[in-house]
């Protein structure tokens, strides 16, 4: 069989089949293994098979809830009203569905915060125009809620998952688009105050 | 008799290393290349498209709003993303009123891939489509789509189409109309072997590095993560928080899961452990799809597992695997009976008692605490900490003896509780019981050195007991300890004051207002120091700020016109009164200008200035009566806000200025008169301010 299929590549061929799977597993293996902390070996393996890794969408760390599974991250959103309560809202919104769609908006929430601050700034004025332009506003004020799951004894305690003090809010900023329309032709957006 | 060949000879190593190579090659392609049915890649394109498709048809519900150009993922953010790296998604290029001709265009690909129509072009398309769609909008990404994509980069290699698909019924079809005999041997094929490996290594990978970076946190050891995975409400689908009551479980599903994470690279090489191994993770993908609702991650990861299947014996191990399932079925049945019965925790154990405190001492309700932890000790009572959180409660309601009670009880149990002496020592401090505090915060930086409180602390109770070079032994220890502590900044620069070291003081009174700009007493002590070093402006604008931000700040009676500096606690306050001493001038010059009903309200003694009232054209409105300093060419006065109110709102104001009388016994004299008063105040409210003349 060896024969049969060094014949149909070539000795050469075969030579570059193997080493391609060779390349292909440790492409595989460093992506992982580089994320921190690690040696600066593991780092350099990692460059190396970078351009690979990422033209294949192989460039994954694959720690799932690791090191700790901790409080999740939800996005508030508050846009002010004439005469009326504001109207309030966040995402993930568990009433979403189906399941993938949710997943979706809960990621969009939680993994924003590992791209560098310009582009958090930027995705983040995207949410914050998306959810004014559903109730026609120029004005929201964006949050990060951050809920911390219930420990064991709390439970046993009569806490619950979803008690106030399990939440805690930041201010995210604050966004005017009514200054984005004035300001369109010039290309400037609206001021992110943080 | 055949002669011996020696066997460390050169030719006998040589043959030796020749034939270990040979088996090495030889080991090596039956591993890689053996040919193998394709009929697990068939099932696996077959499930693999099926969620792909799926996939497709949920980014239907809302394309624009992720894939659109302004969508929630920016495409120019995305783009610079991906500047300068090997990153592929036609997404990039496409113009929003493509979106949807592309995107049904991509689901009818996935569905011919599912189908295994035409599978060597639509197996490779359907890997750009899927990695295409997971780089264009990067944040939204999960497990799901790496997985898929490991799934789809695998199958694009492999001759997935060479079983259950559209293109293996046409070519029987093709064959049957040419009088060939279709029901031939299904083809074994090395690409399948390469191909089924890739998947077996990519998942091994996966899970030694799923196990081992979890090993890396600690409630991974301790067993919590799990239970923080159960209780994480935006995760969970179904409630599991009855594990709360049979605790152990979900910490030994956390070692489980790990112990089976970080030993998958290996235990799935054997052939006999191999099913166990399989069926520990279709269980835990199945919870993960059942309970955290990735019911799409839980089933792509198990579809790869099919990888490890062998076709010949699918069915026969199927079978065998159904029958395990009965019996797991029943097994799980009587688990669940047993741990949903009797394991709750007792009502009125002291751990729950403690715990249902804590609760409200979160809400603040620490009154209703108290007879919780009562009932705890009642059972526990030589657990320290029900001692020490009652001590809290204690304090947090002001009763600090009740407070050092319960930390000396907590230390008589635990000595080495560093939280509880110093609370103890707090406590014995607030009772102004100085010395005790003093030996007991020594107690608590003997325990531990780099207590940098401890020091702050006993600085304090130094200060207090008048022992000025002690406290600043003190300070100087904790400000080595932690230079950004502002407190501890605050507190030297008052013992500076107190010794009269105006310049250190002020030093270190700056430097707490570095750290904490809205510090009211710091403001308002540098305040008292300016003032003391005869920068009166400077003074002025501190003692300002101070009661800005804190009302309650009560400012020194001090006379900002002196000339000579004076101490803030002895300052010499000055009580001349300008309506006693021009009352006449007052009430001639107002008389004069039409005002009636003159009457005084109030003495501004500290800026030479007096509030009055009168009507002026029958409308009530407030005089502000001050006078100049010689060679001065303004006046401080208290700011409009501070007036006298009628009815909740400010009166118009009127300014009269006077100067004089002097020493020279010049007479004194109207310089300024302005009917409609209403200076615009520099910034917020403050308590006085320069009017320029």
């Amino acid at each position: 069989m060896i024969v049969g299929l060094k014949k149909l590549l070539g000795k050469t061929g075969y030579a570059v089949l193997s080493l391609w799977l060779v390349f292909h597993v440790f492409a595989v293996f460093i992506s992982p293994a580089a994320m921190p902390p690690s040696s600066p070996l593991l780092e350099d393996g990692y460059r190396f098979a970078l351009p690979y890794n990422e033209a294949l969408f192989l460039n994954h760390g694959y720690h799932y809830f690791a090191p700790d599974p901790g409080a999740s991250t939800l996005i508030a959103w508050e846009i002010p009203r004439e005469g009326e309560a504001p109207a309030v809202g966040r995402f993930p919104d568990v009433s979403v569905c189906p399941r993938l769609l949710y997943h979706r908006y809960f990621m969009l929430a939680e993994n924003l915060w590992a791209f560098d601050d310009e582009t958090q700034q930027d995705i983040l004025k995207a949410y914050a125009r998306h959810f004014a332009a559903q109730f026609g506003a120029e004005r929201i004020s964006l949050n990060r809620v951050s809920h911390e799951p219930s420990s064991i004894m709390r439970l046993q305690a009569g806490g619950k998952l979803d008690d106030p003090e399990t939440f805690q809010e930041e201010v995210l900023g604050h966004f005017d688009f009514s200054i984005d329309l004035d300001a369109a032709s010039s290309s400037a957006g609206p001021k992110f105050l943080r | 008799m055949s002669e011996q060949r020696d066997p460390y000879s050169r030719a006998s190593i040589l043959t030796s290393v020749g034939r270990r190579l040979d088996h090495g090659i030889a080991a090596w392609h039956r591993f890689w290349f053996e040919p193998l049915d394709p009929l697990m890649l068939g099932v696996m394109r077959l499930l693999t498209g099926w969620l792909l498709f799926y996939n497709l048809l949920v980014w239907s519900l809302e394309l624009e709003t992720f894939f659109g150009r302004n969508g929630l993922q920016p495409l120019a953010a995305v783009q610079r993303v991906y500047a300068s790296r090997f990153v592929f998604s036609f997404w990039l290029w496409v113009a929003d009123y493509n979106l949807w001709p592309v995107h049904i265009v991509c689901i009818i690909v996935a569905a011919l891939f599912c189908l295994g129509a035409a599978t060597r072009v639509t197996s490779i398309l359907a890997f750009l489509i899927t990695i295409s769609y997971s780089q264009r909008v990067p944040v939204a990404n999960f497990g799901f789509d790496q997985i898929l994509g490991m799934m789809c980069l695998y199958l694009a290699l492999a001759p997935c189409g060479a079983a259950m698909s559209v293109d293996m019924l046409l070519r029987r079809w093709w064959q049957r109309r040419k009088g060939l005999d279709p029901s031939v041997a299904p083809v074994r094929l090395a690409s399948a072997r390469m191909a089924s490996r890739l998947m077996q290594l990519h998942l091994c990978a996966i899970y030694f590095w799923s196990g081992f970076s979890k090993l890396k946190g600690p409630t991974w050891w301790t067993g919590e993560a799990m239970w923080n995975i159960i209780a994480n409400q935006e995760y969970q689908t179904l409630d599991l928080t009855w594990m709360a009551w049979t605790p152990w479980l979900p910490y030994l599903i956390a070692h489980v899961t790990i112990a089976w994470e970080a030993s998958f690279i290996v235990l799935i090489w054997n052939h006999r452990l191999r099913p166990f191994v399989l069926t520990m993770g279709v269980a835990m993908h199945f919870g993960i799809g059942a309970f955290l609702g990735m019911w799409t991650f839980g089933l792509i990861m198990t579809f790869a597992y099919l990888s490890f299947a062998d076709p010949e014996i699918w069915r026969m191990r199927l079978s065998r695997f159904n029958a395990l399932t009965v019996r797991a079925r029943l097994l799980s049945a009587a688990c669940l009976i047993l741990l949903i019965s009797g394991c709750a925790a007792a009502p009125d154990s002291p751990e729950l008692m403690l715990a249902r405190a804590k609760i409200l001492m979160d809400r603040g309700q620490g009154a209703e605490a108290i007879p919780m932890l009562d009932l705890a000790l009642q059972t526990m009572p030589q657990d320290p900490e029900i001692y020490y959180q009652r001590g809290l409660v204690y304090e947090s309601l002001n009763l600090p003896e009740k407070a050092l009670a319960d930390y000396v009880a907590c230390l008589q149990l635990d000595k080495r509780r560093t939280d509880a002496r110093n609370n103890k020592a707090v406590q014995l401090a607030k009772l102004k019981r100085f010395d005790e505090a003093i030996i007991t915060f020594s107690e608590l930086v003997d325990l531990d050195r780099e207590d940098f409180l401890g020091y702050r602390n006993r600085g304090l109770c130094r200060f207090e007991m008048h022992d000025n070079a002690g406290a600043l032994q003190d300070y100087d220890t904790a400000l080595d300890l932690n230079p950004d502590d502002s407190s501890a900044w605050f507190q030297r620069g008052n013992v500076r004051l107190s010794m009269d070291n105006l310049d250190a003081a002020e030093s270190d009174f700056s430097q707490a207002l570095e750290l904490d700009n809205e510090f009211a007493k710091a403001w308002m002590n540098r305040g008292v120091v300016r003032y003391r070093k005869g920068e009166k402006l400077l003074a002025a604008a501190d003692l300002t700020r101070a009661q800005d931000l804190d009302s309650n700040i009560v400012l020194p009676a001090i006379d900002f016109f002196s000339d000579a500096p004076h101490s803030a606690a002895t300052a010499d306050v000055r009580t001349v009164s300008v309506w006693d001493s021009c009352r006449p001038l007052i009430e001639a010059e107002l008389a004069d200008r039409g005002f009636t009903e003159v009457v005084f309200v109030r003495e501004f003694p500290d800026l030479q200035c007096a509030e009055l009232t009168g009507k002026f054209s029958g409308q009530r409105g407030t005089i502000l009566v001050t006078c100049q300093q010689t060679g001065k060419s303004t006046v401080t006065l208290p700011c409009p806000d501070l007036l006298a109110l009628a009815g909740g709102e400010r009166l118009p104001c009127t300014l009269l200025v006077l100067q004089g009388p002097d020493q020279n016994g010049t007479a004194a004299k109207v310089v300024r008169f302005e009917q409609q008063w209403n200076p615009e105040t520099a910034h917020g409210s403050p308590v006085m301010m320069d009017y320029e003349l």
